[in-house]
């Protein structure tokens, strides 16, 4: 019994050890202004007639 | 220990929200009127509509609008307060009361080291939580390398979790 929950800790671990790394390093930027982690000053625009109904596509333009 | 349960139990309220009630914040208003003139010093009005009005919880920057009255808010986990004060003295306050899901969708997104000594607590404890996660995975990637002999299937999950990470955030962040 001892072994396999020290092989589910072990693996499971493993597995988790990526989303813990970035819940962690995300968790710290959202607990302190980081100038890098602001958002940006660059805003996206665009607009168009559509047609309720048909499908379309667009091409947003930096302003 | 419990602070990081909390984040597991608060997030799982937020992935299964309708599980845990939809009811929309219960709102109220009420009319004051200042007893002293309005303060053209933001921090002043602040502390100054604190004690009038027993605004509580965690003060936001005051925000001047167009019309020149000034909108000051409070929060806490499970309550906002909002007041509008107008430059002749009039003043809104509108409060939100949250259901059980969204006062622990707001523990879960509480941070920032403001708002005085229990936020500032929490914001410490935010800290350990989130470098003890970064700690613990590196140090249990370096124990299992440690005191195991066969790496295979170690290689091999480290491999899926950190290929699906990224590819997952690739996806969210450059997907079309």
């Amino acid at each position: 019994m001892r072994k396999w929950i020290l092989r589910l800790h072990l693996y499971g671990g493993l597995l988790c050890s990526s989303y813990l790394v970035l819940f962690g390093v995300s968790s710290l930027l959202f607990n302190h202004r980081v100038s890098f982690a602001e958002p940006g000053e660059q805003t996206v625009s665009w607009e168009r007639d559509v047609t309720p109904g048909a499908a379309f596509t667009c091409t947003p333009r930096l302003s | 220990m419990v602070f990081v349960l909390m984040y597991f139990v608060s997030g799982y309220v937020i992935l299964h929200g309708k599980w845990f009630g939809t009811r929309p914040p219960a709102k109220s208003t009420r009319h004051a009127r200042l007893a002293t003139p309005i303060s053209s010093n933001p921090q002043d009005l602040q502390s100054g509509l604190e004690a009038q009005l027993g605004l509580h919880g965690k003060p936001q920057p005051p925000r001047k609008r167009k019309d020149g009255s000034w909108e000051l808010t409070y929060s806490r986990p499970g309550d906002v307060q909002q007041a509008i004060v107008h430059p002749d003295g009039r003043v809104e306050v509108t409060e939100s009361k949250q259901n059980f899901a969204g006062t622990l969708n707001a523990f879960h997104r509480l941070h920032g080291y403001s708002g005085g000594g229990l936020y500032v607590f929490w914001a410490v404890l935010y800290d350990l939580a989130s470098a003890s996660m970064i700690v613990f995975a590196l140090s249990g990637i370096y124990l299992w390398y440690k005191i195991t002999r066969r790496r295979t299937l170690g290689w091999a999950l480290l491999a899926v979790s950190f290929l699906y990470a990224g590819g997952t955030i690739a996806y969210l962040v450059y997907a079309p």
